[in-house]
């Protein structure tokens, strides 16, 4: 018997590379870098909101790691072993499928220094 | 542990009333320590029981602490300091707040309504927005809030901590009691029951105050330019912190800042990004005496509807210029143009 590819299922971690979170993305990686040079958070907030006091939570089945890079800027790394999601007070939650994914923070440009940033909140 | 819950705002609506103003009177709180204090498991015998009240956390820590040193000196004498407040009558907590991960944790064997819950994380956020010692507050038993406990809702209560002034050693079996309360914040709120007020601080707990507006906190300084309107639209428009940005510019009036910077449309995208030229003026010091053009983008967020405006540079990290709504929000994320067009998922 001939399997039709049309009811082959497609695993969803090869649909969704990349996950927006309010302002945070998701992108998927082959591997995570070394362990060796990051630190195991052991808490699950991936980020703060300093003026409102929200946080970004992932839950569920999944590590988040801290490298710091020599220039002293700090990335996180996730590694999720099994369907995750991501929780906020605002955002609607999201899923991360099981993967390796680098946390990018949003960016702006500061019209008056010229310079960009993080967008913070 | 059960794990923490988020809440809608429906749910709150009938906590906030106790953090408006304090309700209780002296014979409320008398009757409530003689029907729900232990004193070497039996109830109390009251002989006279004193009641202070306090509307500033400081000065009720600074009480507190002189209460110990002073009943623990009377009950025990000086050598044995390390008993602690054995005459502090308290009952297990229902309620434990992790300060690094900022959670509110329930007890299994506890059940607690959601608005309980969520009356213990507003105090610990003021707490920590005031850079009080949350820790400190509920020092000794960890009674701050005390959750459980619907009377220090209803009543504006924040702590109560009851002293037996003589230990039992005494033949005298009447209890004098010393009371003290630490009354829970004034906040005001805003009709999604967030901190908000624009003619005094949001919260005030004795000197502490918290400027918030729909939430979003300010410092004192940048809240009064807001709310008093002294700050230019381009200030407004260019604000540091995000949320801030966007409150401010509600508050403003978005269009009425948005036309002040004369903005020129460049392109529009069907995701409702849109890029613009704008003039905000000659504060770039480099510029001064003519008028900077810079180029802004205004986008909404997905899953809050709200719009943001952010400032983008005039070429991307690839050096080609930035003439595209889409190409200017993947600049953002650090996407290229077709990256963000394949992205789905957005929360």
């Amino acid at each position: 018997m001939v399997k039709s590819l049309f009811f082959t299922p497609i695993s969803v971690s090869n649909l969704t590379t990349v996950v927006r979170h309010g302002d945070l993305l998701f992108r998927a990686i082959d591997q995570l870098p070394a362990k060796s040079g990051m630190t195991l958070q052991k808490d699950a907030v991936l980020a703060l909101g300093e003026a409102t006091g929200h946080k970004h939570i992932l839950v569920g089945n999944a590590q988040i790691y801290n490298r710091v890079d020599e220039e002293g800027t700090e990335t996180k790394y996730l590694q999720v072993n099994e369907e995750s999601v991501i929780n906020h007070e605002e955002h609607k939650t999201v899923t991360l499928p099981k993967n390796n994914y680098v946390m990018v923070q949003e960016r702006e440009f500061d019209v008056f220094t010229e310079m960009g940033r993080d967008v913070y909140d | 542990m059960t794990k923490p819950t988020f809440f809608t705002e429906q749910e709150v609506t009938t906590l906030y009333k106790s953090f408006t103003e304090p309700s209780y009177t002296e014979q409320e709180v008398k009757e409530f320590v003689c029907e729900n204090t232990w004193i070497d498991g039996r109830r109390p015998i009251p002989k006279e029981i004193k009641v202070k009240s306090f509307n500033s956390p400081t000065t009720f820590l600074k009480y507190q602490k002189r209460l110990d040193v002073k009943y623990m000196k009377r009950n025990y004498g000086k050598g044995l300091p390390n008993l602690g407040c054995p005459e502090r009558c308290e009952l297990d907590n229902a309620a434990t707040y992790d300060p690094k991960t900022k959670f509110t944790w329930m007890r299994d064997n506890h059940t607690l309504s959601r608005e309980q819950l969520h009356a213990t994380q507003i105090i610990w956020r003021i707490c920590e927005q005031a850079e009080i010692s949350a820790s400190k507050l509920a020092q000794g038993g960890g009674q701050l809030l005390r959750p459980d406990v619907p009377f220090y809702l209803k009543k504006g209560i924040t702590i109560m901590q009851v002293w037996q002034t003589k230990s039992m050693k005494y033949d005298d079996i009447k209890d004098v009691l010393e009371v003290i309360i630490l009354d829970t914040p004034k906040c005001s709120f805003d009709d999604r029951n967030r901190f908000h007020s624009i003619v005094r601080p949001a919260v005030v707990w004795g000197e502490i105050c918290v400027y918030s507006i729909h939430g979003v906190n300010f410092d004192n300084r940048l809240w009064n330019e807001i709310v008093e309107r002294k700050m230019e639209p381009t200030k407004v428009l260019t604000i540091d912190n995000i949320e801030q940005r966007r409150v401010a510019s509600e508050y403003y009036g978005m269009e009425k800042l948005w036309d002040a910077c004369k903005p020129k449309l460049i392109d529009t995208s069907e995701r409702g990004n849109r890029l613009y030229n704008v003039t905000i003026g000659e504060l770039s010091w480099r510029r001064r005496g003519e008028d900077h053009n810079a180029k802004m983008l205004r986008y909404k967020d997905p899953s809050t509807d709200r719009e943001y405006v952010s400032g983008v540079p005039l070429e991307d990290d690839d050096g080609n210029i930035i003439d595209r709504a889409d190409q200017a929000m993947a600049w953002k994320f650090h996407l290229t143009e077709d990256e963000y067009k394949e992205l789905t998922v957005e929360g």
